[in-house]
């Protein structure tokens, strides 16, 4: 598969590695909304969002020599963010003297978008079934979805960012895309879907 | 093909060229499932079911100002100037070629915005091929354009589109999505005329955006690149041309406009009427100047250092492109190269940057080709010209007869 956005993002980090600054900040133009809406997605402080995305961009500048190549800018930046945006909370949370377990929070609404444009009750009434069901799926899941179907990240850069081998980022993402198909398909192909679980799931084993 | 022949709404859902196909991130994917819907009806059932899926994972997009995107990339940029070493003078051009880009970038982002806000998915990741002809309707659709030269006509509601002899036609959507967008790649040109009636010669390696049809209160349309209006005079609707570094606004009349985003300079050059040029200083925030420019006049504005210069010109010299011909007088064979590089989409190597600086007037025939072309420049100054393995092309000064 060939991916035009990657390389092309792949040829500017190479020419800013190579000292021109004008390629990185064509990836910064190409990146910045979609690192703010993902940082905003742990924290409400949204300045500390900026900060930090400022924060990793003069870090890339002054550690360019050392960097290494990547094919997958965004989702590089897009792990860069994450790790600097719970390092600073985690600062701040020692600071307040507040105790908890350094977890982290994906916080995300996936209600806020199914009104568009759909007039059809059925569709209402299935967006609502869907919400609830996603109330209840981790945040790491909640995580990848947005990921994937927000930032249209691949399965490796995913993984790269959550931490995971693809594998796993596949049958994160499956598993909630599959909760989600049974409401918007009751009754029907049940039974193949299980089957294709098994399929996916063997395979997976099959890889390791 | 056969590799999605039993995959279930799940499994395309897994399948990141479809992902890439959904989102609009990737022309190769978009091209790839268009075709491939077309001709597997028998999927459209599971690939329905992905997309309803898909819009459920749909979360509210929030956006940074554009002001506040440059702020924060000038913080990035100063910060890490404070801690690195690097001498006042590298600095200095650093800077220079910043403003150039952030401008360049926030252009297009400001294209994005507007062009994609009836779609809900994120247009800024999109890339548009920008190396094929190609006209974007206000639906998202793209319509190749194959010739050399294109005609390209919309009717005053903006709804029908005669392309050379093709008729096209969009629905309207309204408002201010409603944004069609022509993309000419270097080695093409094209006439479009707006709803209004307004001409426009778009020259190679140049973008125009502009909407099906004026429903504000001003008519106005963004370049990237060098374009001669015409503009249909309406006193009530004056015409803005929106560049990168200036806006130029006018109420009827011809000019040219010349504003590559990799040109250091702005340049406007008026054949009649009047217009007025607005400086956006200070990357947009800031102090805004007008210029008001008259018949025969030309404006070049430095876009590093603001410096601008108003003289009068053989205005034929600068509009001589669009039949055509290119015209020049005393101009530095750099500049002129700089052109034939953008019209024949090749590149010209100047192996010694001094002969960047010979004078040159006269006319060069762009119906000719570039080698011909090339030989009318070599017969006025003492250069030879040749050609490189890759298809590019050098020009080095002549050997001297001991």
């Amino acid at each position: 598969m060939q991916n035009r956005s990657v390389d092309n993002e792949s040829l500017l980090w190479e020419e800013f590695k190579k000292g021109n600054q004008i390629g990185l900040s064509k990836i910064y133009l190409n990146n910045v909304t979609a690192l703010y809406n993902f940082g905003c997605k742990f924290t409400i402080d949204k300045n500390l969002v900026k900060d930090c995305i400022q924060d990793i961009f003069i870090t890339l500048i002054q550690t360019r020599s050392k960097l290494s190549d990547t094919r997958h800018v965004k989702g590089y930046l897009l792990k860069s963010l994450k790790r600097k945006i719970i390092r600073e909370l985690v600062k701040k949370q020692k600071f307040d003297e507040i105790v908890e377990s350094g977890d982290y929070l994906f916080e995300i609404n996936f209600e806020s978008l199914s009104d568009i444009g759909n007039e059809d009750d059925n569709y209402m009434r299935r967006a609502f079934e869907v919400h609830a069901a996603l109330e209840s799926i981790t945040s790491r899941q909640k995580e990848a979805l947005y990921l994937r179907f927000n930032l249209g990240l691949s399965h490796i850069e995913i993984a790269d960012v959550l931490h995971l081998s693809s594998q796993s980022s596949r049958a994160l993402v499956s598993r909630a895309i599959q909760k989600i198909r049974e409401i918007t398909q009751p009754g029907k192909k049940q039974i193949q879907n299980i089957i294709s679980l098994f399929l996916a799931t063997g395979n997976m084993f099959f890889n390791i | 093909m056969d590799k999605y022949s039993d995959y279930s709404a799940i499994d395309f859902l897994n399948d990141d060229s479809f992902v890439s196909w959904i989102m609009k991130t990737d022309i190769n994917a978009v091209k790839y499932w268009d075709e491939f819907i077309k001709n597997n009806p028998s999927k459209q059932e599971e690939i329905d079911g992905a997309l309803e899926i898909f819009s459920h994972f749909r979360v509210k997009h929030e956006k940074i100002p554009v002001e506040e995107l440059f702020s924060m990339w000038h913080n990035i940029t100063n910060h890490s100037a404070r801690k690195t070493r690097i001498t006042a003078l590298k600095m200095l051009k650093y800077a220079a070629i910043f403003v150039v880009v952030f401008l360049t970038g926030a252009l297009s982002f400001y294209i994005f915005q507007e062009f994609n806000t009836r779609e809900f998915t994120i247009a800024e990741n999109a890339q548009i091929d920008s190396e094929e002809a190609q006209i974007i309707l206000s639906n998202g659709q793209s319509v190749p354009l194959y010739q050399k030269e294109t005609e390209i006509k919309y009717n005053p509601t903006g709804e029908k589109i005669v392309v050379n002899n093709d008729t096209i036609t969009q629905k309207r959507t309204g408002g201010d999505a409603d944004m069609n967008r022509v993309i000419m790649p270097f080695g093409k040109h094209s006439q479009i005329t707006l709803s209004d009636g307004t001409k426009v010669w778009l020259n190679a390696g140049s973008q125009l955006l502009f909407p099906s049809t004026f429903t504000r209160k001003t008519r106005e349309v963004l370049l990237i690149g060098e374009a001669f209006f015409e503009v249909i005079h309406n006193k009530e609707k004056p015409f803005i041309v929106r560049t990168e570094y200036v806006d130029v606004e006018v109420l009827g009349t011809s000019f040219d406009v010349s504003a590559y985003t990799d040109d250091k300079y702005f340049e406007t050059v008026l054949v009649e009427g009047k217009v007025g040029i607005e400086e956006k200083k200070e990357r947009f925030l800031s102090g805004r100047e007008k210029i008001i420019l008259q018949p025969n006049q030309r404006i070049v504005i430095n876009k590093v250092d603001g410096d601008r210069k108003v003289s009068e010109v053989d205005v034929s010299v600068y509009t001589s492109w669009k039949n055509g011909m290119l015209k020049f007088e005393s101009q530095n064979l750099d500049i002129i190269l700089r052109k034939l590089e953008r019209y024949y989409n090749k590149k010209i190597i100047i192996k010694d940057a001094l002969l960047g600086g010979y004078k040159i007037s006269g006319k060069l025939d762009l119906k000719n080709s570039i080698e011909e072309v090339l030989d009318v420049i070599q017969l006025t100054v003492p250069v030879d010209w040749g050609k490189q393995k890759e298809g590019d092309y050098f020009i080095i000064k002549t050997e001297m007869p001991m």
